[in-house]
């Protein structure tokens, strides 16, 4: 039984085809790596998952009942999906432990008052940011920015995450620990699509990959598979 | 925590007084500033839950102003009801009004919602002016002035008015409901991301808003006893609201407050010193507000607060 399963997706702006007849599926409890040159339709599957974009044409089943492309964004984020931004989107002007709080309060339909604290509370330990719950979300580097980006959408207490490149613009030393972060994010039962460029990032944590290019899946399978597929190096090295 | 209940104390005892003061002022003057300054109070909180709290700036609500002034003088006037009960049947209709226009026009994000908003508020002006067999047209009606009358009555009803929209307000302020808003007006698609009904947030914030200052017009009917188009559902109306709240400070509880005391004081002493400078000293007001504290008087007291605050800790360490 597939978690999610996309078929036949399509997505035209105008003229532009920038996702084109995709179609895959996602196993509950993986960590899917979603890579691809840039442009190739990558945040825009990502939009379309978690309904910014409504697919041109085809469809997209979360949990054999739930039809995707047919639900309003806030809707699939009470069933279970929840996302981060490339451009994070934080709001700017509430401290750290709001930011959290609106995840965790709106994430599901109907929580209490005393709920959403504790669930908040809880995000915010496993993800290092409680001791700085006060500052304000615009006075944060973008380290900081990205973090909270994680805590917020594990706050509306996902069962499919979709992280979009949260390591870009990390140093070594804050890559290791998102990396970390994201692994016990899984351990949690959580399951996980990645895009990312930082090679390392993906290949150490994805137990399976889809390269995507113009809008075309063009390989899928293990990291090791990926990496040594022709049609690949040729996507990102050109011929 | 001793310092917060030392301020709720204040506002017990400010709030007494302001119940107290007809009892020892009998200057009727006084007591007719007192009633427009909780009319502004309210209206101006009104247009703070949509403008301030939700960030969806409107040029238009004169027009739910209108509403409720008109619901109430032709409910009065052609039906015989009883003023008072009209007060929420005025806050309804323009509650139901700002719901059928807010449908289309929520979609609207930013600067589009907000010039939106001024075709609606015109275009509700003219509407009113030319329905003549319901409204009176573009002279207006004329409502029953009773032969014994005092001040003090609207005096009180306002002011209960005025408070039970600034708890409102409050409530609004720290509730889930409120939170959903603010952040709608900080990220609109992160708050849909996160789960946050944003259409239904946006237009249930519209129909409050929408309610109080319908509310607020109704009250002006009865008090007034005339209302005409040109004056409750003018363009200047609208655009006080809007001054009032970047005065005392936009999406604050206590800003609507300041803001509100500023405009009347302004429009009452300096009108009547300068007559025609009032504008002049509003609007100098209004640019050094904007580029020294954007987030109006309540923000620069936020500020000193913060500051005092500094200032007593480096003391005691």
């Amino acid at each position: 039984m597939a978690f999610l399963n996309v078929t036949n997706c399509t997505k035209n702006f105008g003229g532009l085809l920038a996702v084109n007849d995709v179609t895959f599926s996602v196993k509950q409890g993986e960590l899917l790596g979603l890579i691809g040159p840039n442009g190739a339709g990558k945040t825009t599957m990502f939009n379309m998952i978690s309904g910014v974009y409504k697919p041109t044409t085809g469809q997209i089943i979360y949990r054999e009942r739930y039809p995707i492309h047919a639900l309003n964004t806030h809707r699939i984020c009470h069933i279970g999906i929840a996302r981060t931004y490339q451009v994070v989107k934080p709001f700017l002007n509430m401290t750290i432990l709001k930011n959290v709080l609106v995840g965790a309060y709106f994430g599901k339909r109907g929580t209490l008052k005393k709920d959403a604290t504790r669930i908040a509370q809880e995000v915010l330990e496993f993800t290092g940011l409680w001791e700085r719950r006060d500052e304000i979300a615009g006075s944060l580097n973008v380290p900081s920015r990205k973090r909270l980006e994680i805590a917020r959408a594990l706050a509306t207490q996902p069962d499919l995450l979709l992280l979009d490149e949260v390591m870009a613009g990390l140093n070594p030393a804050e890559t290791q620990k998102t990396m970390e972060l994201v692994r016990q994010i899984q351990e949690r039962g959580i399951t996980i699509i990645m895009i990312e460029h930082v090679m390392q990032a993906v290949m150490g944590l994805s137990e399976r990959i889809i390269v995507l290019n113009y809008g075309e899946i063009i390989a899928e399978g293990t990291p090791q598979e990926v990496a040594n597929n022709p049609e690949v190096i040729k996507a990102y090295l050109g011929d | 925590m001793k310092s917060i209940s030392k301020l709720q104390g204040l506002y017990a005892v400010l709030v007494l007084l302001l119940f107290l003061l007809p009892l020892f002022v009998h200057n009727q003057y006084v007591i007719h500033l007192g009633i427009m300054t909780f009319l502004f109070i309210t209206i101006a909180i009104g247009w703070n839950i949509l403008g301030g709290y939700t960030g969806q700036i409107s040029f238009g609500h004169a027009s739910f102003f209108g509403i409720g002034a008109y619901t109430t003088a032709i409910l009065w006037l052609r039906l015989g009801m009883p003023p008072l009960l009209t007060i929420p049947l005025g806050g309804l209709l323009a509650a139901a009004f700002g719901v059928l226009w807010g449908y289309p026009l929520l979609r609207l994000r930013g600067y589009f919602f907000a010039i939106a908003t001024i075709g609606v508020g015109e275009a509700t002006r003219v509407l009113a002016s030319f329905w003549e067999s319901l409204t009176g047209g573009s002279s207006g009606l004329t409502l029953p002035v009773p032969k014994v009358f005092s001040k003090v009555p609207f005096y009180y009803e306002m002011l209960i008015i005025a408070f039970l929209v600034f708890l409102l307000s409050v409530w609004v302020y720290r509730s889930k409901f409120g939170l959903g808003l603010f952040a709608i007006k900080d990220d609109i698609d992160a708050s849909e991301t996160l789960g946050i009904n944003t259409p239904l947030y946006k237009i249930l914030a519209l129909a409050l808003s929408g309610f109080i200052v319908g509310v607020g017009g109704s009250f002006y009917a009865q008090y007034i006893f005339y209302v005409e188009p040109g004056d409750v559902f003018s363009f200047e109306k609208s655009v006080n609201l809007i001054l009032i709240n970047i005065v005392g400070g936009v999406g604050t509880i206590f800003g609507p407050i300041f803001g509100a005391l500023i405009f009347l004081v302004l429009q009452e002493f300096v009108l009547v010193l300068f007559p025609n400078l009032h504008l002049l000293v509003y609007g100098l007001l209004l640019v050094l507000i904007i580029i020294y504290q954007p987030n109006g008087l309540a923000g620069l007291i936020a500020y000193l607060k913060r500051k005092m605050a500094k200032k007593k800790h480096n003391r005691g360490t």
